[in-house]
């Protein structure tokens, strides 16, 4: 049931009509004139938070390590990405809003394309308003190489992306938007808490390498010590041995990341057909009895 | 036009939809009766591609559902049984999101016309969530309507509404009719359906048991006309005069002063037969046909068996 209609940009892309996701998701999440009194609230108090580390920035500037920031970022996006986009799908479903755009004339591609980059969209704003406190502390930094603040930026930027889309698949494979929400937490802790854990006790296995290019906080620690500054810091000299190309790591962090990101967004798509088959009106016994 | 042709559909070995078939013309306004499971909303989801048929196809204006599904989705609009809107929007930002999705042009003019339309001009700014049940009913059919579709696809679209969001749903999609739409509704709502369909079908167990207008679907499980026959003279001789005709199957006495009586034949047949009542001398206070309606057609046809 796809129809291309031209190439995969136009079809993706510049001409998707399920780009108004992006207006949407701004409208719902990043306007304080929305109907939602709970999300409405949630900004008011991010507003506030966001005052004080804009001040806090601004009065230590330049001695905070910019790079370091960075990392606050992605932890709010651990726990921000799932919070908000557990039900992208699986709340459609459940308030029986989504065979109304199962009937659109639009490819199931472009459905979890617009909802990634509507999702994605806000990010960036977000993470643009979370830059300008960033930049005057880098500013002022005696030691920060703007290089480094921005591969740490795309850093985010791509973990960011990779968070989306695994959260737009479990949202997808799934019916209910709480068992969502429950599942990406579950992925997150086990991606950014289990998994660091075992492969740094494996790390003698596998690598420094490969341990810092699987995790953004490892890239970013790497990043910020990626100056001449700290050249006979502790970790720099433990790991003398094992020296590698910080930019090269990060490059690598990225490139990791963006395939990731598009697996998980085909996997998604790919799933998404089960949802022209989700009326079931036989219980899995009488189907037994049939078969 | 839309033709229907031997649609079939099975879930795991189970047939839920056994062989419909059926054709409509632009204008059409087509009752889908039955019962809870009886297979409407599968066969309404298989015309909207939302569900691939087991086997069997339809077309619409000679596009394939199977062949070229994306190329139906422009020309259809569904309304399913059950539905959500988003609700942190407000009715035009609703309305403009699936314009655009459509890729209608002049969306704002569009939006204007179907929710003047559907009669919610009014409530253009408001928040979906602030809308009544009905209003949300009306909302879902002006969606329907902002690409300007050709068939429309009205799964239950009044249940839950009072007696006057009923009544405004029907003369709204009376008018779509009017507008030469093809609409297809199912509905519980019998004597409501015959009001405005011009055609019904009635399904069961997967089955089309009777298909076709209003009129010629209830001839059809009552080829005779019943009659109800209030007399006050004497009600014997009565009787008697009409058992003699040959134009009676059958006569029934209904209380003191009444008869029901089973006649053949047509309009002039009827008309002839009341008028050699009043020349014999009998003293009729009421003379009326009792028509079967939709329900009537309903319960005969059908047994209550589910799928």
């Amino acid at each position: 049931m796809k129809v291309r209609q031209g190439p995969w940009w136009e079809v993706l892309i510049t001409k998707n009509p399920m780009m108004a996701e992006v207006t949407r998701f701004r409208k719902r999440f990043l306007s304080i004139r929305g109907s939602s009194v709970a999300i409405n609230g949630g900004i008011g108090i991010v507003l506030v938070l966001y005052a004080l580390f804009a001040m806090v920035c601004v009065y230590y500037r330049g001695d905070i390590e910019p790079i370091m920031l960075l990392g606050l970022f992605i932890i709010l996006m651990l726990l921000a990405i799932p919070l908000l986009l557990h039900g992208s799908i699986s709340g459609e479903r459940e308030r029986r809003s989504w065979d109304m755009l199962m009937v659109a004339p639009i490819t199931h591609a472009q459905i979890i394309v617009g909802k990634f980059m509507g999702a994605f969209a806000g990010l960036g704003m977000a993470f643009g308003l979370f830059m300008i406190p960033v930049m005057i502390d880098a500013a002022f930094h005696s030691e920060s190489q703007f290089v480094n603040v921005l591969l740490a930026s795309i850093t985010v930027m791509a973990q960011g992306a990779s968070l989306i889309a695994m959260t737009l698949l479990i949202s997808a494979r799934v019916k209910r938007p709480l068992v969502a929400l429950a599942v990406s937490i579950g992925v997150v802790m086990i991606y950014f808490v289990i998994v660091p854990m075992v492969m740094s006790s494996a790390s003698f296995l596998l690598g420094q390498f490969l341990t810092t290019v699987m995790s953004p906080f490892l890239v970013l620690f790497r990043l910020t010590l990626n100056t001449p500054a700290h050249e006979n810091d502790y970790y720099m000299v433990r790991n003398e041995g094992q020296s590698f190309d910080v930019i090269l790591v990060t490059l690598c962090h990225i490139g990791y990341q963006t395939i990731l990101t598009i697996c998980l967004l085909m996997w998604a798509t790919k799933t998404l057909v089960f949802a022209d088959h989700e009326v079931k009106f036989i219980p899995k016994k009488k189907k037994k009895n049939h078969a | 036009m839309l033709e229907v042709k031997n649609l079939h559909k099975t879930f795991g070995g189970f047939p839920a939809v056994q062989g419909i078939s059926f054709s409509l013309k632009p204008g059409d306004i087509f009752g889908f009766i039955g019962s809870n499971g009886a297979g409407k909303t599968t066969t309404i989801r298989m015309l909207a591609t939302l569900l691939e048929p087991t086997s069997g196809t339809a077309t619409l204006y000679g596009t394939d559902i199977l062949d070229n599904p994306m190329q139906i989705r422009r020309m259809i609009g569904y309304m399913p049984d059950f539905f959500g809107l988003y609700d942190d929007v407000k009715v035009w930002e609703y309305l403009d999101f699936f314009a655009s999705i459509y890729g209608v042009q002049k969306r704002d003019k569009v939006i204007d016309e179907v929710l003047e339309l559907t009669d919610l001009g009014i409530k253009k700014h408001s928040f979906v969530q602030s809308l009544s049940r009905g209003m949300q009913q009306r909302l879902c059919l002006a969606r329907c309507l902002v690409h300007d579709p050709k068939l429309l696809l009205l799964d239950e679209p009044a249940s839950g509404l009072d007696p006057r969001a009923r009544a405004e749903l029907k003369e709204l999609i009376a008018e779509l009719g009017r507008m030469g739409k093809i609409v297809i509704v199912s509905s519980h709502i019998l004597p409501e359906l015959s009001d405005f369909c011009n055609c019904v079908g009635i399904i069961e167990r997967g089955n089309l048991l009777a298909f076709g207008d209003v009129a010629s679907v209830v001839r059809s499980i009552r080829p005779t006309k019943l009659v109800r026959v209030h007399c006050i003279s004497d009600l014997q001789n009565l009787t008697t005069m009409v058992n003699q005709s040959s134009k009676v199957q059958k006569c029934e006495k209904v209380g003191d002063d009444e008869l029901l009586i089973e006649l053949l034949g047509g309009d002039d047949d009827q008309a002839d037969f009341l008028k050699s009542m009043v020349d014999g001398g009998h003293r009729i206070l009421n003379f009326n046909e009792d028509q079967a309606n939709l329900e009537d057609v309903f319960l005969k046809l059908t047994t209550g068996a589910v799928n």
